[in-house]
């Protein structure tokens, strides 16, 4: 996978580059927002991460340019500026998803995963999941697993679908509030990992391969072992 | 502000019909006086007439003179009489001498009866008495009818004129005030707009100059002064925000990757390790204060960017109890949430959000075991009232007040993960959307009420929002 960083703190963008190296990408790094668009439109990258204030030619400029072009690559706007009208701002401009500095690395890997995904998957989202012996029906709204029927209330369902979905990857507590809450704020006690013990009572418990795994430091990814 | 309009309009009705009552009032004075000098003057003129045809030929003349004006031309309403000493009628227009009550020198007034169509009618006369010569008495005078009569028309027309005056009153007042209510409704909304974020937006002008004009004026070149404020007040705040972020950022980047470093050089490294992961717990307490700061901040100085909307209570409520009910009950604690439904919230939702969840969040974590935390709107002569009640220690009463003030922090709160500032920035998001949080006492336990102006769902008209309560 080959990733274009544009970010001109040449500290933090050596830190991002041996990172994202490390978790396995091809990263090219461009140290402005002239030199980011261009090599933007001189190559073919699976994903930007962009930051949003930049010499010459901001973030946001930059995606609009691009969208404009007909280019879809999925790109990640990195910002000091962290409101929630930066981020709608940040999302109008063609944004995909919008990250705040300062982040926790596991975040911005989590993030970065899941939005590779989203530009591969189908336009069409699949309405029946499976995962080793679970099956949800999401038109249905039912899940089994070794033809066992789950019950699930609508919230823990919505929580169950947003994991099974992106299945194998990390999900960050804020991903999980933004994605099944639509919260953009940070509660301050842990509330998302009570719903996912519960989750994990009612989906693995009695089962001897649990499907729900903590990621330490970093949050919960769904994977048959 | 209507029943203004009509309380004014009444109130210049009533003035113009006392002062249209005083005037005619005056009027029917002096007019009276003059007829009453004119008729004394024409009695005299009268009366001096006839005493000199007394001084050319005597009684006879008198009686001449009184006949000539018999026949020929009569003062209107004239009244004579000439008595010998007997009191017998010598010539005049009267049957007997009249009873009279008191006289003003020569001047007497009396009522006679006098048959006219067949009814007796009352009249009064006034009139001159003389002595022409030996025996004789004279008797010059008018009937003062017609003086009468002035008084009751004065009356009718006083009365006439006070209820066209009123009628017309009451229709131009309550016309006027209707303009004037449409001028201030209008500046009315526009402010309701700017004050719910629009700083851009001004009152407007109606281009005829008049003192509305001159004051929507005067507020617009404040307004203009407040968001160039607000516009530096914003930059300012985000570069602070950007200044303080970005070393922050590359501070937790390096921590990140010295850890890894210190992972992987393995167990010799322990003590590093555990350094390293207190460090960045720091960083992201520092990170949360900040943001909460900041967020506080935007809401005090109304420079959130966003444009309000229409927030259905019931349905964030709703989400926000679910959201913590786990929590709750892994804490052994009741969540109870109850939310009439249709009640909306012209806000910011995500703003909003965070200020109930901040309640919550309080409550529960002052809450012991087996307690009760319960969530419920209310509403109220256009304003609604998320409550927040729990059944823990509470807050001593003279810190109630202090605590929602803004970056104001409690002496003995307990150090916690979170920012610290949770109620802050719920009375400051409160604060945003014109409304307040208080603090009060739950006996036991603490309320917490956030008290907003009730907004109408999307589509409502804008009209519907009720602009005045006089």
């Amino acid at each position: 996978m080959q990733l274009l960083l544009i970010e001109d703190d040449r500290d933090a963008a050596g830190y991002l580059v041996k990172a994202l190296t490390e978790a396995g990408y091809r990263v090219d790094h461009a140290a402005d927002g002239r030199d980011g668009l261009f090599q933007a439109t001189e190559h073919v990258y699976d994903g930007i991460v962009a930051d949003r204030m930049l010499p010459y030619l901001d973030g946001l400029t930059i995606v609009e340019i691009l969208r404009k072009q007909g280019n879809h690559t999925p790109v990640l706007i990195l910002s000091a500026l962290g409101s929630v009208d930066h981020r709608v701002e940040g999302l109008r401009a063609g944004g995909d998803d919008y990250l705040t500095k300062p982040f926790a690395l596991s975040e911005l890997l989590a993030r970065i995963e899941a939005l590779l995904r989203r530009g591969q998957v189908a336009p069409a989202p699949e309405m029946k999941l499976r995962l080793a012996d679970l099956e949800m029906d999401v038109l249905a709204r039912t899940v089994t697993r070794a033809g066992r029927r789950i019950e699930l209330t609508a919230r823990e369902f919505k929580l169950f679908e947003y994991l099974l979905r992106r299945a194998g990857q990390v999900v960050t507590r804020t991903m999980l509030l933004e994605g099944v809450w639509d919260l953009h704020f940070d509660p301050q006690t842990n509330v998302i990992d009570v719903h996912l013990s519960r989750l994990r009572q009612a989906v693995d418990k009695g089962f001897d391969r649990p499907l729900i795994h903590t990621v330490r430091g970093a949050g919960y990814t769904v994977r048959a072992e | 502000m209507r029943t203004s309009a009509l309380r004014l309009s009444v109130v210049y009705a009533a003035s113009f019909a006392a002062a249209l009552v005083a005037l005619v009032f005056v009027i029917y004075l002096l007019t009276t006086r003059y007829i009453n000098t004119e008729v004394d003057t024409v009695i005299e003129r009268d009366a001096l007439g006839i005493l000199e045809a007394y001084g050319r030929s005597g009684t006879r003349g008198i009686v001449g003179e009184l006949d000539l004006r018999a026949s020929t031309f009569s003062r209107i309403n004239a009244v004579y009489l000439l008595t010998d000493g007997e009191g017998f009628v010598i010539a005049g227009n009267l049957p007997a001498w009249p009873l009279m009550s008191g006289s003003d020198g020569p001047w007497v007034e009396f009522e006679i009866e006098l048959r006219e169509g067949g009814r007796e009618t009352g009249r009064t006369v006034r009139a001159m008495v003389m002595q022409p010569g030996p025996g004789l008495r004279l008797l010059v005078g008018t009937d003062l009818s017609d003086r009468r009569d002035l008084g009751q028309r004065f009356a009718v027309a006083a009365g006439i004129g006070t209820l066209l005056v009123t009628l017309l009153a009451l229709g131009i007042g309550y016309r006027q005030s209707q303009r004037i209510l449409a001028r201030v409704e209008a500046v009315s909304r526009s402010c309701k707009e700017i004050v719910a974020g629009n700083l851009a937006g001004r009152l407007p002008l109606a281009g005829d100059d008049d003192e509305f004009d001159a004051l929507a004026g005067e507020v617009n070149g404040l307004l203009a002064r407040l968001s160039r404020t607000t516009d530096i007040l914003r930059t300012a705040l985000h570069s602070a925000a950007h200044d303080l972020r970005s070393p922050m950022h590359r501070m937790r980047l390096r921590m990140e990757q010295a850890l890894s470093t210190a992972n992987s050089a393995g167990v010799a490294d322990r003590a590093e390790h555990d350094t390293l992961e207190l460090l960045l717990h720091d960083v992201d307490h520092m990170q949360r204060v900040l943001t909460a700061l900041l967020q506080i901040a935007e809401a005090e100085s109304g420079t959130v960017g966003a444009r309000p909307e229409p927030v259905a209570l019931d349905t964030m409520l709703g989400e926000l109890g679910e959201l913590y009910q786990p929590q709750a009950e892994q804490q052994g604690i009741a969540l109870a949430v109850t939310c009439e439904p249709g009640r909306f919230v012209l806000g910011h939702r995500q703003l909003l959000a965070q200020a109930v969840a901040n309640l919550i969040d309080n409550a529960l974590k002052f809450t012991p075991p087996g307690g009760r935390v319960e969530l419920r709107t209310g509403a109220a002569g256009g304003r609604v009232v998320i409550s927040v009640a729990d059944s823990g220690p509470g807050i001593p009463a003279d810190e109630r007040t202090r605590a929602v003030l803004p970056f104001v922090r409690l002496s003995n709160a307990p150090p916690r993960d979170g920012s610290g500032l949770g109620l802050n920035l719920a009375a400051a998001v409160a604060r945003l959307h014109g409304g307040s949080l208080s603090l009060e006492d739950n006996r036991p336990g603490l309320v917490a009420r956030l008290d907003l102006p009730e907004g109408a769902p999307l589509g409502a008209p804008a009209g519907a929002i009720t602009v005045d309560r006089a």
